[in-house]
């Protein structure tokens, strides 16, 4: 299968091992993801945040260029890029006048405004079959499936799973051999792009959800957005001090490292060497637990 | 502004409804918005609130929403326009507000550090195309610093450390070829009424 890829800016920066991942994943599943041509920022949350006007000029250009592409779907594995991709997509369609004037402001008169934007835990989906009879699987870890924001919000624009009590990631992490755990805060916010501008907000509402996952019992977290990573993995020393824990670290994975894994994919290939939580001890303890089991 | 109170907010609302493509004349003041929000005990107005000033429409009604803090201490996260039972986009109210309060110039001084965050965010794509993160973490510190603030110019400062020896900050920035196709997109945009 082939898709065209947008992997946005967080990608190609603090977020690589997100970026290695899914390269390594899609490639173990047969899929040829063809990045865009000179794609530029989406605009993410400063644009739709302060000039809506920008933010639907910015994604439209993306979507243009997606468009001209022979491959059906678009993948954009940050839920944010997805999210405001998927809100311009609605705001032009509803709305002929601004399609005609984003098509000036973007140099692009055929602009048709109908790309198809895919998550990565859609495209995950469709290789379920293979991950099921994964040749390393991931049994016995007991995970946290955190959807955050923009996966499942606002319903009416993306149309993904349930947007209070999602499944899909959970799925996924079942049929590689996890156990995801049940827990309070699968789609609460941790915060976002407040990390540098208010990291209060963030200790607060990052430690509410990693208190959350340990408290049912998970022995790591599962995610899918580089914002939610760095704000549960990045600032988990910040977290932990507010929360009091002395040594207890909880590891973050993306959900491509956990089914890279399971797939038996090289741990470096992955990048969970990245992570500034240690996530080597909980990867060595599968493998030995995987050996055991022969 | 006392005297200003009845007067009409001259098309507040319906530039409000226009940039957030709502009505905010159906929300009937449930609450439930506020309710979801995990920002509310930090707002100084909750959502419903700020519903509710637009829904006035008056001048008092229109400097009150935009210049409170809760327009720049909301995460967009979506959950008020998710949960919204008369399909209101609470969330989309609040990034007009933003937009408005930042075109009048009333923007709340007290929120200072997000504005600055979006601000050099906007630039760093304007420069480069795509976001450059260490130059955009370098001048929004150093720009802290130059303020004298300097817990916002130290906070993290330990992080930097370990991203980069973990490979997580590039020192350049990407290598992006049509900066003057985004560029226009930028003035083409700025240049607007």
């Amino acid at each position: 299968m082939d898709i065209s890829y947008y992997p946005g800016c967080a990608l190609h920066g603090t977020s690589k091992e997100y970026d290695e991942s899914i390269h390594a994943v899609c490639a173990a599943l047969s899929i040829n993801l063809h990045e865009l041509d000179n794609w530029c920022c989406c605009g993410a949350s400063a644009a739709h945040m302060t000039n809506g006007e920008l933010n639907v000029a910015l994604n439209a250009r993306n979507l243009a260029i997606a468009e001209k592409t022979e491959w059906n779907e678009l993948l954009a594995p940050c839920p944010l890029c997805s999210g405001v991709m998927q809100k311009t997509q609605k705001t032009l369609a509803d709305n002929p006048e601004k399609l005609d004037s984003v098509r000036q402001v973007i140099e692009q008169p055929d602009y048709r405004n109908d790309a198809r934007v895919v998550n990565i835990l859609q495209v995950l989906q469709k290789g379920i079959g293979s991950l099921r009879i994964a040749s390393n699987p991931l049994k016995g870890l007991k995970c946290a499936c955190y959807y955050g924001c923009f996966l499942v919000r606002p319903p009416k624009i993306v149309q993904f799973d349930d947007s209070e009590n999602p499944t899909s990631m959970d799925d996924i992490m079942t049929a590689v051999g996890a156990e995801p755990v049940e827990w309070a805060f699968k789609t609460e916010c941790c915060g976002g792009g407040f990390t540098m501008s208010n990291s209060k907000a963030v200790i607060e509402l990052a430690g509410r959800i990693l208190s959350d996952a340990k408290e049912n019992g998970a022995e790591c977290i599962v995610v899918a957005c580089p914002m939610c990573h760095v704000n549960l993995d990045m600032k988990q020393s910040a977290v932990a001090d507010h929360l009091g824990w002395k040594d207890e670290r909880l590891p973050v994975f993306y959900v491509t490292q956990l089914v890279g894994l399971a797939l038996g994919i090289d741990v470096e290939k992955l990048g969970v060497k990245r992570h500034l939580v240690n996530a080597m001890p909980l990867v060595s303890r599968l493998a030995r637990e995987g050996d055991a089991r022969g | 502004m006392i005297h200003h109170a009845h007067q009409d907010g001259n098309g507040f609302r319906s530039e409000v409804n226009l940039l957030a493509e709502t009505s905010v004349q159906d929300c009937y003041q449930c609450g439930k918005c506020t309710a979801g929000c995990p920002m509310a005990a930090s707002h100084d107005r909750p959502i419903h609130q700020l519903m509710r000033l637009v829904q006035l429409n008056t001048e008092r009604a229109r400097v009150e929403a935009l210049s409170c803090r809760a327009v720049w201490t909301c995460l967009s996260c979506e959950v008020c326009t998710s949960r919204c039972p008369k399909n209101c986009n609470p969330a989309g109210v609040v990034d007009a507000l933003r937009e408005l309060s930042l075109r009048s110039g009333v923007a709340n001084p007290g929120e200072e550090n997000i504005q600055r965050f979006h601000e050099f965010f906007l630039n760093s794509i304007k420069s480069n195309g795509r976001v450059y993160e260490l130059g955009l973490m370098m001048k929004y510190k150093f720009d802290a610093g130059f303020h004298f603030k300097m817990n916002t110019a130290v906070q993290d400062a330990t992080l930097s450390l370990p991203m980069f020896s973990r490979g997580k900050l590039n020192i350049t920035p990407d290598k992006f070829e049509n900066i003057e196709e985004v560029r226009r997109i930028f003035d083409s945009v700025e240049k607007r009424p």
